[in-house]
């Protein structure tokens, strides 16, 4: 029912500086199935936030499908919620006004908008911060209320958009171990974009490993590795360092390809 | 604030008094701090008046100046002219910002309205205030209205523009968020735009009361018979220093007031308290 | 430059169009070729120039002595924490009190004449320049000074070379501020006591009932600051504060 189809996806743009057109995207393709976690993984600048923002309904592909359950999509809706790396949270609402925004949006009943809020704020280990202000937050707190945001709208498919790339290092392990949780326990459809590897591999069922631009999926790598999955476990796993290999080493003849950082327009 | 940093040293330490008794120690501490330079400065007016033996028409002594408001005050003068000024500015204040802020957040709203006003705003901005009172005196004629006008046109240019540029600072990942969940675009305006361009609007408010304030003295010097701006000018003819005197520490304490106890405050309670970036001004 | 000045076609057209539909009557509000036959007269005829060269002798004395005070007073008062603490109030009430409030009892002193409005200009550029400067100096981050003075910097280093600096972008807006209420005081200046000047000009106009005057005055004065700010003085600030990769306050709409 939420499944997501991605089929001969093409985005070209017209560069501002050098008027040339610029493919992004030339062909990609890929379906995620309802309750799956799959990681889209590649280069800078291969395009994936685009892939990303198209299927948020951000942007208009130049060709190409997008369909959530069957229909096309064709503007943002809280059916696929974003979860975004710069968080985006509301800085003028507090932690519950940010989670209960869009159940207002949805037109929720008043009564019923906060104990629902209150149990995804729980879930993500929140609680008892509902009435501070972002800004008062820590980075990875500000980001489990991102997800605690987009998931109180029970959205279809969940857009990750490289969401732990903007906090320290021992933060997003922790980040990424109580997100698997989440996951495991509630199995929303997770498209998760990012540029990390070993971040890939053990959140996700499936990798969708894209090449440089113009992109096309280069191949599509299931990950063996069982549930529940815990960081100390996955980094003693051989299955885990193997999938992981497989993909640098399929990246890695691209890298030196890739387009250097600071014309990075993911 | 600059030089008022911790006054605890002012004060006698000792027992740690509760919170409560602490936080108004401090700040009677600091409205302590604050007063003391005028009533050094009310001081040396005393000294140096007495001093140089200056005439009272060119220099009143601070008595001169507390017996001049006495009358003015009982006479009902002071109130008059004083209630004249602030309702002009409240009233035009007031038509200012509801007009200035929707319109300001609609073309904010809007790439190619923002990008077709910004320099015909900018433009007029940079006239805004007393350049128009020849025009306003000329349209509207002598007396109240002009004078508001001139409030208004002073506070309305500078919100629209500060506030277009709000809306257009708010990072678009936010807009997106909203978009994503759901947000309709009339109630886009209300529930992103403006708390979003609050910081930008708050900004606006000061430089265009700054402006109007401006206007507003200006305008009744040249175009009423009632105000502070009027009397300070009748005041002059007479070379009432005195009265002058009390006129300009009225007009003083009137915007020391507003941007202290009504702007500050406000920017407080919004912008500083949700952590938005405040915007020096 | 197309992107500067285009807008302002479509708006110099609608206006055309208002004016030539009579919407208001054309003893009050004049169409874009009037407004400039009107100009070209007062050019040929050498009225304007000179009344804009007596205008700008006026603010630029004022701005001079603003500038010669109110720099170095800032920068006194600034490094003293003894003289912040005694003159912040002060300041503060003293710039809340409208520069043209002066006027009267400037007059009262100076008579109607060339020193009275140059002092009322003086005071506008001052105060708000000494505010911006002391709290520009406050706002100089801290470590930046330890890290001087570890590396062997006496006061007057310091002061030179990491607090002036680093209070340069607080000397461009208080300029820019300041100079926001000098010519505004000049206008009203001029209209209340001179006899000749832009601001005069337009309220001669007004009073003899020649509303083209005052139009031309207005786009005149418009014009004049709109470039000033948006080429000199706003470019200056941005700079500043850009040069050394400061924390970029954002423009404000003035």
């Amino acid at each position: 029912m939420s499944t997501l189809e991605i089929s001969h996806l093409r985005m070209e743009y017209v560069d501002a500086y050098t008027d040339e057109t610029v493919t992004a995207v030339g062909d990609v393709s890929f379906t995620i199935e309802e309750g799956e976690f799959v990681a889209v993984l590649g280069p800078s600048g291969c395009g994936k936030t685009t892939i990303l923002n198209i299927v948020a309904g951000f942007q208009k592909q130049t060709s190409g499908t997008v369909r959530v359950g069957g229909k096309d999509v064709t503007g943002p809706s809280p059916e696929r919620g974003v979860v975004f790396q710069s968080f985006a949270l509301f800085p003028w609402k507090t932690v519950l006004g940010n989670v209960v925004f869009g159940l207002r949006m949805r037109g929720v009943p008043r009564r019923d908008r906060e104990p629902i809020a209150q149990r995804y704020l729980e879930l993500v280990g929140l609680d008892g911060f509902e009435r501070k202000f972002p800004h008062e937050l820590s980075g990875g707190m500000q980001q489990r209320l991102g997800v605690a945001r987009v998931l109180a709208n029970e959205p279809a498919v969940m857009l990750m958009d490289e969401p732990f790339a903007s906090v320290d290092a021992q933060t997003r392990r922790k980040l990424q171990e109580d997100l698997t949780a989440i996951f495991e326990a509630n199995h929303p459809t997770v498209f998760f974009v990012t540029h990390d590897i070993e971040e890939a591999v053990f959140l996700a069922d499936r990798v969708v490993v894209l090449s440089t631009r113009p992109s096309r999926v280069k191949e599509v790598v299931t990950v063996p590795l069982e549930r529940p999955r815990h960081w100390r476990d996955a980094l003693e796993s051989s299955d885990y360092r193997r999938t992981v290999t497989y993909i640098t080493d399929m990246l890695a003849g691209d890298e030196s390809r890739a387009i250097p950082a600071d014309l990075d327009t993911t | 604030m600059p030089g008022l940093t911790s006054t605890e040293d002012a004060l006698s330490s000792g027992i740690r008094p509760s919170r409560r008794g602490r936080n108004l120690s401090r700040r009677l501490g600091a409205a302590f701090w604050f007063a003391v330079p005028f009533v050094a400065l009310a001081i040396t007016w005393a000294v140096v008046v007495e001093v140089t033996g200056v005439e009272a028409r060119t220099f009143p002594q601070i008595t001169d100046v507390v017996r001049a408001f006495g009358e003015m005050w009982t006479s009902g003068e002071y109130l008059r002219h004083t209630g004249a000024s602030l309702r002009r500015v409240v009233l035009g204040a007031l038509i200012g910002i509801l007009t200035a802020v929707p319109f300001g957040i609609l073309l904010g709203s809007s790439r190619w309205a923002s990008v077709f006003f910004a320099p015909l705003l900018r433009f007029s901005v940079a006239l805004a205030g007393i350049a128009w009172i020849p025009l306003a005196t000329l349209w509207l004629g002598f007396g109240e209205r002009a004078v508001i006008f001139i409030v208004w046109n002073a506070t309305f240019f500078a919100l629209t523009y500060n506030a277009m540029l709000g809306v257009q600072r708010i990072p678009t990942q936010l807009l997106q968020a909203a978009r994503s969940m759901g947000t309709s675009r009339p109630r886009m305006f209300v529930e992103v735009m403006l708390p979003g361009a609050l910081p930008s609007i708050v900004t606006g408010l000061r430089v265009g009361l700054g402006y109007g304030w401006r206007g507003l003295v200006a305008a009744e010097i040249i175009a009423t018979s009632a105000g502070l701006g009027y009397s300070i000018f009748l005041a002059q003819k007479f070379f009432r220093t005195d009265i002058i005197i009390v006129g300009m520490i009225t007009i003083g304490l009137l915007w020391l007031v507003t941007d202290r106890a009504l702007l500050a405050p406000l920017e407080r309670r919004t912008v500083e308290r949700w952590g938005m970036k405040a915007v020096i001004s | 430059m197309v992107r500067t000045f285009g807008p302002f076609v479509p708006v110099v057209l609608v206006w055309w169009v208002i004016a030539e539909a009579e919407v208001f009557p054309p003893d009050l509000f004049v169409g874009p070729g009037t407004v400039l036959a009107e100009f070209r007269e007062l050019i040929a005829k050498g009225i304007l120039p000179a009344y804009l060269s007596d205008s700008f002798t006026r603010l630029w004395t004022g701005v001079l002595f603003g500038l010669l005070i109110g720099i170095p007073a800032g920068f006194i008062v600034a490094m003293s924490r003894w003289a912040r603490r005694l003159t912040w109030p002060l300041l503060l009430f003293f710039q809340a009190i409208a520069d043209i409030a002066w006027l009267p009892i400037v007059i009262v002193w100076f008579g109607f004449s060339l020193t009275a409005v140059t002092f009322v200009i003086v005071y506008t550029i001052v105060f708000p320049l000494m505010i911006s400067i002391v709290s520009g100096v406050e706002e100089v981050p801290k470590d930046l000074v330890q890290a001087a003075r570890s590396l062997g910097a006496g006061r007057f280093r310091v002061f030179t070379d990491v607090i002036v600096p680093g209070a340069l972008p607080a000397v461009a807006t208080g300029i820019r501020t300041g100079l926001g209420y000098g010519w505004r005081a000049l206008i009203a200046a001029e209209i209340i006591v001179g006899t000749s000047g832009i601001g005069f000009m337009m309220f001669d106009a007004r009073r003899a009932g020649v509303v083209t005057g005052v139009f031309v005055g207005m786009i005149v004065l418009g014009i004049l600051w709109y470039a000033l700010d948006a080429l000199i003085l706003a470019p200056f600030e941005r700079g500043t504060i850009e040069r050394w990769g400061m924390v970029r306050t954002a423009e404000v709409g003035r």
